[in-house]
This record gives structure tokens, sequence and C-alpha cells, in this order.
């Protein structure tokens, strides 16, 4: 078999290398495509998760408030925590680096600790610090760091930045400007991994005044003197804890955010598999194509004593060997691509889920042996299902058939009735799938009925393609003189052929809707943020400071920034919002904290519940302590108008009420909003109001908001670094943020499309084989070399056309789940359906057209089988 | 040896069966030729005998085995160890060479030993090919492509050897050449042939002439210039 194998198929590759090239490159790009989106995925939240692991050092329990920062003073309520373990209190935060050359902004990880107490918990080891040892004492660690602006640094943070001890550095901080001074030089090992070297180690106490957070902590770490009663301890922990405080692994802290960002992830890989999928199909072209024009070889073969079984394992081994062939491309590919699919999903990711992944390590996008298995183990499997029709189709080969050429005759036929019976079925399942909820907020349900909707409508191609034929021909005898004949030939040709090509066609037309729908979900996402910020946008000047690179992230705006805002003359009134993460039920969401009195006098907000808010309601609103949710929050925990919401304060779990569901496009995690004075009683530690991350600029009437943004920051000069926005330079820099959200999808259409030709090449190329005598019967009876070629081509538009038109019309249902369905369970937002009829008008024009280009060659190849020898064997 | 017994084909799209009642007995080493015009139904009797194809009716044995009993796979073997086959248009595969090609069936059989080469080397040498084996179909005359064929289908060493028109793309020349290669083999190896022809040229060579004509076997005669040269 290996002989026969290496002499039927391998030199039967060889001399079709155009093909079989194509076909590998499709498997490669599917492959590659897949592979790297895992990687990218993967290069997001790993960063995180070292950053979790590198810093949790031996910590087995984390005490934290469930939003925000606690009370030190509380410290001395814990002392019963020093029976269990060690405790290491801790202040951690981000500054934003900026290189000598301007250009260069790196985030920076702050970990502020106790160094005397912060031994048992982790270990540092320096370089240059004392010959034998490497690792300081707590007393050594503390006299380095002791000074308020003293850093430790990692050794490749400074040597990549021309750094060593005793150097100076700026960083900012919310929206200052400060100077830190490195101490010491971290080796690349514990903590000194955090994101990739990015990582300062500082005396507790400069962490405070660095983040104005004096008299504060983060969290406790503990490591248990008994760790082997974890599960104990924490239960015990748990019970005695002061209320507004909580215990969890360090783990736990990874979960969350790992769940938050699956339903991402997910979307991501359902989008990949598209290309997979092309990848398949062009599997399935190739050997159909393969099967076709080997027919009478297979025959043969079949004559001299070849059995089903070896003919059908001879073309399942060209499938194993292709896709092998194309798996192993492609992951090298996919290991390249993985670092632009890094990039790509980085902004989404740092913008909606964790500021962390904006430093992807480079060794968090390299190939892992998860991603080779998963690549092979997923794709030979469904390389052999896609080449089992072929290959079955081969094993039928009679050997009588093929010699006397009677085959393909005979496969002619009406598509069957069933495909009715089949399509009304799967449709019925779509139907009903559609209901389902989400599978721990994963639309699993949405993509089955995504797939169910693209079987029934795979089934109904065949017959389709027939009928439209039958239309065709009828309108035939009204074009042009020189086209009736091609014309009503080409209709009968592939009416004809339309069981035969049906799964190639259907395969195109799966290929376009998917196109057709990631468009038209892009388009009416794009319209609905447009739409909203247009209508929420009431204040002149929007102003955060620089260091907040994500909706997520929280930063700070200082006093003197903000009194410099609030002075200028032609300012009226700021509205300032502050952020922060809070703990919600097994997950993360965003605890937003508004003026409610500059809500009701000068915001607009655009409300999903009630249908009308007045002025009046939102000051009753804060007057009675309620609060506002996001969409996103309202469908992720099934909330509405009247509701209460659970929130973690520093005096344990309240309830809220929900006065209002606002609809709010800038994150998905889900944010409740509280008006300041009731976040200062409630959730602040020292009962002072937050400072804002972020705040929008209400100008007096007749003042012009570039002017005063131009007169605000010279005066608010190098000191303090904030980026001010007016409303035309907020649009532009959302929609730049919504195309890097997407930029990815935009090139999984471009995949599409090229495959879309491919499949319209391959398909042609077979039918115009598989008719090569008919065609040549019709040069014998005298039809002219154009008329053959009119013909062809005519064909090649057909198929385009018809496949681009049911596209088009699956491509709308399937959009429809995708926006009314996977979107709402992955995202938790509502989208307007728009669809884009400029771009689909396009597509359509595209479409045809490569259709027109891809029916030049086999045209070509057609007018060759006049010769008399084609005529010959029948 | 082979055995026709009242055999009836029809096909669901012709109006008139393909064989009516056919029934016809070869011993070993016998060698006929079957005559008749075009759609007699021939090739048609020789694709049942060659298990290509099943009967609508009656029985085909070879060596006292029926054809119908076999299921997909054993069919496939007896093909490829009981028969060979010689068609018109000679169907070797172009990508393969001269060795490559006669060596297939042998191949099909498990043999990748080195008495596969062998066994397809004396066959090429056999029918005047054997200097010839690292050529292609496409670098071969008509004859040399048919005697060729005639190498892969003796390399299983068969016991029945079918020919379809085997002179019919062949000049005059290359037919009568290649029509004294199939006779030396009935004669030498003790093969069994049976041969579909209308060419008269082409059935001077065999020791019985079946008439067909209409599905139905018209005559049976003996050939006596064979018969007295036996």
């Amino acid at each position: 078999m290996p002989r026969l194998f290496s002499r039927f198929i391998l030199r039967s590759l060889w001399h079709q290398k155009g093909r079989s090239t194509i076909t590998v490159l499709g498997i490669a790009l599917g492959v590659a495509v897949v592979v790297a989106i895992r990687i990218g995925n993967h290069g997001s939240i790993e960063s995180f998760k070292t950053a979790t692991e590198s810093i949790a050092g031996a910590t087995s329990l984390q005490i934290t408030a469930g939003s925000g920062r606690f009370d030190e003073l509380l410290l001395n309520e814990l002392g019963w925590l020093d029976g269990l373990g060690n405790v290491s209190p801790v202040v951690e935060g981000q500054v934003l680096f900026e290189g000598h050359d301007g250009e260069t902004a790196e985030l920076l990880q702050v970990l502020g600790i106790d160094a005397l107490r912060d031994r048992p918990v982790r270990s540092y080891y320096l370089l240059e610090f004392d010959d034998r040892r490497r690792e300081p004492t707590p007393r050594q660690l503390l006299e380095l760091i002791v000074d308020l602006d003293a850093v430790i640094a990692t050794e490749k943070f400074a040597r990549q930045h021309g750094l060593a001890i005793g150097d100076s550095f700026p960083v900012v901080v919310g929206d200052r400007r400060r100077e830190l001074t490195i101490k010491g030089l971290l080796l690349d090992e514990g903590p000194g991994r955090t994101l990739d070297g990015n990582f300062l180690l500082m005396d507790i106490a400069g962490a405070q005044e660095l983040f104005a957070c004096i008299g504060q902590l983060d969290r406790l770490d503990v490591r248990l003197h008994d760790e082997d009663s974890l599960e104990e301890a924490k239960g015990a922990i748990a019970e005695r804890l002061v209320p507004g405080l909580i215990v969890e692994q360090p783990d736990d802290r990874f979960g969350r955010v790992d769940r938050m960002i699956a339903a991402f992830h997910f979307n991501l890989n359902a989008l990949g598999s598209v290309s997979l999928i092309v990848g398949l199909f062009l599997i399935y072209n190739s050997l159909t194509i393969s099967v076709t024009m080997r027919r009478e070889e297979i025959g043969m073969l079949r004559a001299v004593g070849a059995s089903r079984v070896q003919t059908a394992s001879l073309f399942l081994g060209q499938a194993l060997l292709l896709t092998i062939v194309g798996a192993g491309l492609g992951l090298l590919l996919g290991r390249i691509l993985g670092e632009v699919a890094v990039r790509a999903t980085t902004v989404a990711v740092e913008t909606f889920y964790i500021a962390e992944a904006a430093v992807a390590s480079t060794a968090s996008q390299s190939l892992r042996w998860s991603d080779v298995g998963w690549a092979l183990g997923l794709t030979i499997p469904l390389g052999l299902v896609a080449a089992l029709g072929p290959a079955l189709e081969a094993s039928r080969v009679s050997p009588l058939e093929a010699i006397r050429g009677t085959g393909r005759l005979a496969s002619a036929r009406r598509p069957s009735r069933w495909a009715l019976v089949v399509a009304g079925v799967a449709f019925l399942l779509t139907t009903v799938l559609v209901r389902f909820p989400s599978v721990d907020g994963i639309p699993v349900w949405g993509y089955t009925a995504e797939l169910t909707l693209l079987l029934g409508a795979a089934a109904l191609v065949p017959l389709i393609l027939w009928s439209l034929c039958r239309l065709w021909e009828v309108g035939a005898s009204s074009l042009p003189r020189g086209w009736r004949v091609p014309g009503k030939l080409a209709g009968a040709n592939l009416r004809d052929a339309s069981t035969r090509i049906g799964v190639s066609v259907a395969a195109l037309v799966v290929s376009l809707a998917m196109m057709v729908a990631v468009a038209l979900m892009i388009a009416s996402f794009r319209f609905t943020v447009t739409y909203w910020l247009d209508r929420i946008i009431s204040a002149d000047i929007m102003v955060r400071p620089a260091t907040l690179n994500s909706s997520i992230a929280e930063s700070q705006m200082s006093p003197e920034a903000l009194a410099i805002l609030a002075s200028d003359p032609d300012v009226e009134a700021i509205d300032t919002f502050s952020t922060r993460q809070a703990r919600f039920g097994d997950t993360l969401v965003t605890l937003g904290c508004g003026d409610f009195q500059v809500l009701a006098a000068k915001g607009r907000l655009l409300y999903a519940a009630p249908a009308r808010m007045t002025s009046d309601d939102v000051r009753r609103a804060a007057r009675d302590g309620e609060v506002f949710i996001s969409e996103s929050f309202s469908l992720r925990f099934g909330k509405t108008v009247g509701d209460e919401v659970r929130l973690p304060t520093p005096s344990g779990e309240r309830a809220f009420r929900i006065a209002a569901v606002y609809y709010d496009y800038s994150n998905n995690r889900g944010t409740v909003v509280v008006d300041r004075r009731t976040f200062a009683r409630l959730f602040s530690p020292d009962g002072q109001e937050p400072s804002p991350a972020s705040a929008a600029l209400y100008l007096r009437e007749g003042a012009d908001p570039e002017t005063t943004r131009t007169r605000l920051l010279k005066r608010l000069g190098e000191n303090h670094r904030l980026l001010l926005f007016t409303q035309a330079s907020l649009r532009t820099e959302v929609m730049r943020i919504f195309n890097s959200t997407f930029a990815i999808t935009y090139g999984l259409q471009i995949i599409a499309i090229a495959a879309a030709v491919m499949g319209v090449l391959g398909t042609l190329y077979t039918i115009v084989h598989e008719r090569r005598r008919e065609i040549g019967l019709l040069g014998v009876m005298g039809a002219t070399r154009s008329q053959i070629r009119r013909m062809i081509v005519l064909e090649a538009t057909l198929v385009g056309g018809a496949s681009q038109l049911l596209g088009i019309l699956l491509g709308i249902a399937m959009a429809v789940i995708l926006v009314f369905v996977i979107n709402v369970q992955s995202f938790h937002w509502t989208i307007q359906f728009r669809p884009p009829w400029f771009f689909l008008a396009q597509s359509t024009v595209l479409v045809i057209l490569a259709s027109v280009l891809a029916g030049l060659y086999p045209a070509a190849r057609a007018t060759r089988f006049r010769s008399a020898a084609e005529l010959r064997e029948e | 040896m082979l055995e026709v017994d009242d055999v009836y084909k029809s096909y669901a799209a012709a109006d008139a069966p393909a064989l009516r009642g056919v029934s016809l007995r070869a011993e070993k080493g016998d060698f006929l030729a079957i005559m008749g015009p075009s759609g007699c139904g021939k090739s048609t009797l020789l694709h049942l005998v060659g298990a290509m194809d099943q009967p609508s009716k009656g029985r085909v044995l070879v060596d006292g085995r029926s054809v119908a009993d076999l299921g997909d796979d054993e069919l496939a073997r007896w093909r490829r160890q009981k028969i060979g086959f010689v068609f018109q248009f000679f169907n070797l595969l172009p990508t393969l060479t001269v060795l490559e090609n006669v060596e297939l069936p042998r191949l099909l059989d498990g043999d990748n030993g080195g008495t596969c080469r062998e066994r397809a080397q004396a066959m090429l040498d056999l029918v005047g090919m054997g200097t010839k084996s690292r050529r292609f179909p496409a670098e071969l005359s008509g004859g040399e492509m048919q005697r060729v064929a005639i190498a892969r289908a003796l390399v299983n060493e068969p016991s029945l050897l079918l020919a379809d028109e085997p002179t019919g793309s062949l000049d005059t020349e290359n037919g009568e050449s290649v029509m004294r290669l199939l006779a030396g083999v009935n004669r030498d190896l003790g093969v069994t042939l049976l041969l579909a022809t209308h060419s008269s040229e082409a059935a001077r060579h065999a020791r019985r002439h079946v008439h067909m004509r209409d599905g139905a076997i018209e005559a049976l005669t003996e050939n006596p210039d064979v018969a007295a040269s036996v």
C-alpha cells in the first residue's frame, strides 16, 4: 500500500502542484488563524496570570475588601491571623514609565510591602547585592527602600532602558509626574518576572504616598503555617473576618478574570473556526477535483483488482497527507500570526477586561504542545470527514462505468426533495435553540443554532440552484443575440450539475454568508455606538489621566489638576466620575461613582428603563441612595429597575435599589453607578469622596471648546498629564478603539473572500473537466470558441451570483442570531440591526467580478477540449 | 474452466436486454473470439465474465465458482488474481512508468517485495518491452502501450485473460503484432483467452469463434486454421 500510495497519490499531487499548493496553503491558513487566535487569547491572559502568580509568591490566602482599598487600622483587629500564618500587608498599583524618547510608554506594576513582614511570603533575589548571597535580609531590604521615592526595579527593565542603581527615572501616576530612584535590581525570578520585568518594589509607605492612599491597604497576603489545612483555614478566617473583608486564594482572582474574558475568547475562537471551515472546504474541493479528473484511472485501478476499501483509503490518505502538511505549516505560520493576533486583540482586551494585557510577554506568544495537539487533533479528523464524501465516491466508481465514461451521466439528476425535509427540521431546531440561555456566559446554543441554520441552508442549495437555473433558462432568451445560446446552455448545464456541484456551491454560500453576517454585525454595532455617543455626549470637554488606558483600570486625577480645570473662566460645571473594580458574586463588575446632581442638571444618559427618567427622578435616586446599572449589568445578572443589587462595602455587603438601567457601550462587564455622596458615606474607608478618574467639563454658552482645551492644556503644563477630548476628538478616539477591536474580524473576512474565489475556480474547473466530452461535441457541432468561452464564463457568473444571493440571505439570517442572541449572551449589549447596504452591493460586485475572472481559466481550458480525441472515447 | 449458463443482462435505460440467454463453455487454454457488430453484447459478456458487472439472470462460473456469490472485496481479489484485462484504449496510468504500471496489480495484492519488480520485468521482457521499462506511457506508440497493458494483465498469472477490442485503436501492423503476442501467451502460458472483437483479422488467431447478434449467440464455430495448427 505505501508504494501504491506513493505512485498513485503522491505522484499525482506532484503533477498537480498548483492545486496541491493551494489546498495546503488553505489548510495552513485556516490552522494558522485558529492557532494564532489561541496564542493571542493565551497571551492576553497569560501576562495577567504570570503577574498574579509571580507577585503571590508563597501566599496561601489573600484578604481584600470586596471593592477598593481598606483602612490599615483594621490590622489591629486582625491580630489573631498571626496564629494561622505570616501576614504581609500590601499596596499595589500601576504607573506609566515614559522613556527618554517621549514615545515609549510602558505600564509598570508597583508592589508596596512592609519589608520586615513580607520576607516569609516572597523571596527577592538581587543583582550586585552580596558576593555570596543574592537574597537580602528583611532589614537590608528595608534599608534599601526606606526612602519614599526608592524602588527596586528589575534588572531586565533597567538594562532595556539603560538605567543603573542610583539613577532616577520619571513615571506618571494618575496625572502627576514623579521621579523614582533605583536602589537595587531584581533578578528575573519570583516577583521580578511580573509583566515581563515591568515591576517595581517599594516600601509600603512609599507606595501609599505614591498612590495617594495613606492609611489604606489593598490586601493582606497570608502564608499559612500549615499549608495542608488551606480550606479549613479559609473557612475559619472567613468566619472571623470583620465585615467588608473577604478571604480568597490568589488563583480566585485570576479565575474571575478568566471567566469574564471567556466569552470574548470563545467568540474569537468561533470566528477563527470560519477559516478552518474554509480549509476543510478546500480539502473537499481538492479531492472532488482529484476524483473527478481521475475517474478513468480509478476505474482502471478497480478493474485490475483494487477493492473499494483500498480505493477509498488511497484518497483518504491523500486528504490525511494534505491535512498534516497544511496543519504543520499552519502551526509555524500561526506562531508568526500569533504576535499579530496579540496586537490585534490587545486593544480590546485592555480596554474592556485587563489592563495587564498591554504587557503580553513574548514567552506567552510561543507555540505550546497543547496548540500542536489541538491543531492536529481537530484538523485531522475534520480533514478526513471533509474527504469522506469524495473518497466514498471514488470507491463507488465502477470499473465498467469508468471505462465506458457513463458515470457522470448517471449522476446528473434533479435534486432530491428530501432536502426540504432536512432543511425544515434544521430550521425548526434553529428557532428552538436560539431561545436557550447561555452556558456560563458562553453562547453555546447560539452558535449551535448558527450551525443548524447553516446545515439547513446548505441542504437547500442544490434545489435552489436548480430552480434559479430554470428561471435563468427562461430569461436567457431575452439576452443579447450573441449571448442567447451560451446563456441557455450555461443554465441547462448548471441545472443538470446542481446536485453534483451542490456541496461546493454550498461551501461557497457558507463562506460568503459568514462574511456578510460578520460585516452586518460590525455595521450594526458601529451604528449603535455612533448613535449612543451622539445621544449621550453633552459635555464640551472630556478629561482623563494619560495613564488611564482602560475602561476598567483605576487611575486618579489629582486635586491640583481638578482645581486648574475648575478655575477656568469658561468652565461652568464639572461632572467627575471614578471607577473601581468590585466583586459581585464570583465575578467582577465596575463600581462607578458620579455626581447625580450634575447629571440631573446637565447630563444625558440613554435609558433602557424606565422609559422616561426626569431630572427630578435622578435627584430622588441620589437622595435615596439608589443606583443606576448599565444595560450589560442588567442583561448579565438579570436585574432591572426596582430590583436590588448587593455590593461589598467596608461595613459589609449592602443592598441598593436600582433606579434606572442605562445604555453603556464603554465596557461590558457591567457597571453599577452610585452618587458621589452615597459613595463617600458607604464605600470610602475614610469617608472622603473618591478622587475622580475622569471628568466632563460643561462650558459657558458661547465658549469655544477647542480654545478652552488649548488654554487648559497650557495651564496644566508638564506637571499634569491629562488627556482632553472635545466631542469630535472623543468620537474619533472611540472609533479608533472600535476599529482596533474588530480589526481581526476584518482579517477573517478577507480570508473568507479569498476562499470564495478559490472555491469558484475549483468548482468550475471540476464542472468543465467533467463535461469535456460534451464541450468537445459542441465544438464539433459548430459552436465557436467564443461561444464556448461565453458559456463557461456565464456558468461562473451564475455560480458566483447565485452563491452571493444565497450568501446574503443566509448571512442576514445568521447576523440576526449574532446580533440578537450571541452578542447579547456574550457581551450583554443590545445592538440596533442595520444592514450595510453599500458593503453588500460592493461585495456583490466583487464576488461576481471574481467569479467572471475565475471562469476565464476553465473557459480557456474548455476550448482545448474540442479535439476529436475527446470524442473518440465516447 | 469457464461456464456461462443462460445469462441475461438488462439495463434500466435500455429498451431491449443486452444479453439474452447466453450459454458458453471454455476449457483451460481455450481461445475464443466473440464476434459480432457493435451493440451485439460482446463487451457486456466480457464484463460479466470479468466480474466487472453482475448478470440479471443466469450464472457465470470461473473454475467452478459463481462470481455472483462474491462480495465486493472478494470480487476485487478475484479480478486481481484470476483475471487479466486488456482494453481497447490501454488504460495505463500516465503518471507511472511502464514498469510501475505493470507492478500495479501485484502491489494491490500486497506484494511490495523484490519479486514484484522481478515479475513485472519478466512480463515486460515477455511482451518485448523489457528495454523500455523506465519510460512513461506518453513516450510509447499505441502498439507498445497495448503490449504493456498485456504485461500488466499477465503479471498476476491469471487463469483467464479478457481482451476487449485490443486492436481497435491500432493500425493493421501493430494490431497483427498484438494479436500474435496474445496468441503466443495463450499457447505458451496456457492462459484461457476471451477476445471480443469485430475484426475478422484479429479473430483469425482464435481457436473458436462465437458469433453474437442482438444479445444472443447466433453460432459457435471452430477455426479450422488454428485447430489444424494445434
